[in-house]
């Protein structure tokens, strides 16, 4: 009896995971278009001119798999006539409340916070407009063409050689002299994208897996985004945004009609927090921009941190400077300000604020944590941490607290006291 | 979860290798000399009977006198503003060349073939150039040189900060191949 009982047991198992095998699969192909033919928006973010999601978005595509093969690209410049229609925007209200705004065009539309909250606006936006309807959307931006053709090599374009070296600033060129429908930028890009699909397409296994892992580091740094609803082979490579309890920065930069600047601005950020008795923390923290162009680099900056946080103070080093605008949403409450750097100096804006209950015990002592999430697009940042513990307090652990840390990545501090 | 998270990757992995198939790919941008290839020791005149190039100097964008010529260019009359900031581990080299038609009628000049060539043999392509006046929309943007026309051109490679650049390019045919040192 018991060895029966145990034989089903056996047998379950083995088809659970049978089962988590085939589903996968069965999307996986699905994905690639072997179940039926798939559409996916790609949208080629430029982030040099750094946006909400990512970067300025220079073009958008339409890309066909079906039976894993591409049967079409089709790739429309930000002004033409097919992106170019007005669609609603309802939100963030930093952006609404701070410039008045109910309407973008839909390549400027790329507002929300975070990737995964625009994809599914946009894909609607895309319906409404013009009646294509897409699986999913992929957000590329120039750093990842950059480190993709760090491994495909050099491409010839029209008769130009395009290399990793050269191929940003040979897409702003494009970008600069596209105008209307026919675009030079979207036959550059057009060659570029169906040019790294054949290259991975005939790569040897070693060289594919150098391909999934650039991919994957890409889309840690946020270069590479997807949204591919229902799709559980690809689900753990969505780009959605999971905030784990505790205390948050997250910085939300949009460049203002700056130019392709934000490959000259250096980022720092300085976060210096003091723990009370109660759990209760203050935070210091200044948003340092060092802008090596030679133009002034105006920037729309808002940081989301922990909801219910109240703000003491603000301090800016720059005099032009608009703000700040308190406004709050679900899971956080946002801080915004508009700065402009002038050319070749430093500027920075200091929000002072308290948070009620940031500390919580688990296991031996009190955990503090603190995430700091990287905006996609952004290449990479510093960040300085200090922390100030309770009076009379020991430290039993800390981790990624200090100064001077540079990362590409999301960066998550914490001290462990008593 | 772990499981599954594994089961995708293999999965994702196998996918690929289903849909793609082949032969090897990796960075292949080493100097081939070809055979027509014309020789002008550093910093003289060159001709490959259509267009003349003089390399006047090649310096690093840190150098404040450098940047100095390119802003001033660039803002007269770039086609987008350029930042002097190099990615990490990259610096910028900005070479000023004469360019100068030797034909009486229209040539075409691509500054877009101009490259450096390092120590090592690795090539770098031109990432931009700046010119002013008639200059710019003639080479930059109409990549033409009108009859007779001749004018600097600061143009820009991306570069390992490492990398001794040896040799300049003009990747025509026939090549025209100035030297550096």
């Amino acid at each position: 009896m018991r060895h029966t009982t145990t034989r089903y047991v056996v047998v379950a198992l083995l088809g659970i995971l049978l089962i988590s095998l085939i589903l996968p699969l069965l999307d996986g192909l699905d994905a690639f278009g072997y179940a039926n033919e798939r559409t996916y928006l790609i949208i080629f973010q430029d982030n040099s001119e750094i946006r909400n999601t990512g970067g300025i978005m220079a073009c958008m595509g339409l890309l066909t798999v079906y039976h894993g093969s591409v049967t079409s690209l089709q790739v429309f410049y930000a002004n033409s006539t097919y992106l170019n229609g007005t669609v609603k925007v309802d939100g963030p209200e930093s952006l609404t409340k701070f410039f008045n705004v109910t309407s973008a065009r839909l390549f400027d539309s790329n507002v929300q916070y975070n990737f995964s909250s625009f994809a599914p606006v946009v894909q609607a936006n895309l319906y409404n407009l013009t009646g294509k309807r897409v699986d999913g959307t992929v957000a590329v931006d120039f750093t990842a063409v950059q480190e993709l053709m760090k491994l495909t090599g050099p491409m010839i374009v029209s008769g130009d050689v395009i290399t990793s070296e050269n191929v940003v600033d040979r897409l702003h060129y494009y970008s600069s002299i596209s105008q209307g429908e026919k675009s030079p930028l979207t036959d550059l890009l057009h060659a570029l994208a169906l040019d790294i699909i054949g290259d991975v397409r005939g790569s040897s296994l070693p060289a594919k897996l150098a391909f999934l892992t650039t991919a994957q580091q890409l889309m840690k740094e946020g270069h590479l985004q997807f949204y591919l609803p229902g799709n559980s082979l690809l689900q753990s490579f969505e780009s959605a945004q999971k905030r784990p309890a505790g205390d948050f920065i997250s910085i939300i930069d949009a460049n203002l009609g700056s130019a392709k600047a934000d490959f000259g601005v250096n980022r720092t950020v300085s976060d210096d927090v003091t723990i009370f008795a109660d759990g209760s923390t203050i935070s210091n923290l200044t948003i340092t921009y060092i802008n090596h162009c030679w133009w002034q680099y105006n920037v729309f900056s808002t940081v989301l941190v922990p909801p219910g946080a109240e703000l003491i103070a603000v301090r800016n080093s720059t005099r032009a400077f608009e703000g700040p605008l308190i406004t709050n949403g679900t899971g956080f409450s946002a801080f915004s300000a508009h700065l402009g750097v002038l050319a070749g100096s430093t500027a920075s804006v200091t929000y002072v604020y308290k948070l009620p209950k940031n500390v919580h015990g688990n296991g031996i002592g009190n955990h503090y944590d603190l995430y700091f999430e990287k905006q996609a697009g952004i290449n990479e940042y510093t960040l300085n941490t200090t922390v100030e513990l309770p009076q009379g307090s020991t430290v039993i652990k800390t981790e990624n607290v200090g100064v001077n840390q540079t990362s590409m990545e999301d960066i998550h501090a914490q001290v462990i006291y008593t | 979860m772990a499981v599954t998270v594994v089961v995708a990757v293999g999965l994702l992995l196998l996918g690929m290798q289903m849909l793609f198939a082949g032969v090897d790919t990796g960075d292949h941008n080493t100097y081939t000399e070809q055979p027509s290839t014309i020789h002008a020791p550093a910093y003289a005149n060159a001709t490959n009977g259509h267009v003349a190039l003089k390399v006047n100097a090649i310096s690093d964008s840190s150098d404040p006198a450098t940047a100095n010529q390119w802003i001033k260019a660039n803002g007269q009359a770039g086609v987008y503003a350029f930042a002097l900031a190099p990615p990490p581990g990259y610096k910028y080299l900005i070479a000023n060349i004469t360019v100068s038609n030797v034909q009486q009628t229209s040539s075409p000049f691509k500054y877009t073939s101009l490259l450096v060539v390092a120590q090592d043999g690795r090539t770098y392509y031109a990432n931009y150039a700046v010119c002013t006046g008639i200059c710019a929309g003639d080479v930059l943007k109409n990549r033409t040189l009108s009859a007779n026309f001749t004018g600097d051109l600061y143009v820009l490679f991306s570069v390992p900060a490492t990398a001794e650049v040896v040799k300049l390019v003009y990747a025509s045919s026939p090549p025209i191949e100035m030297a550096l040192l």
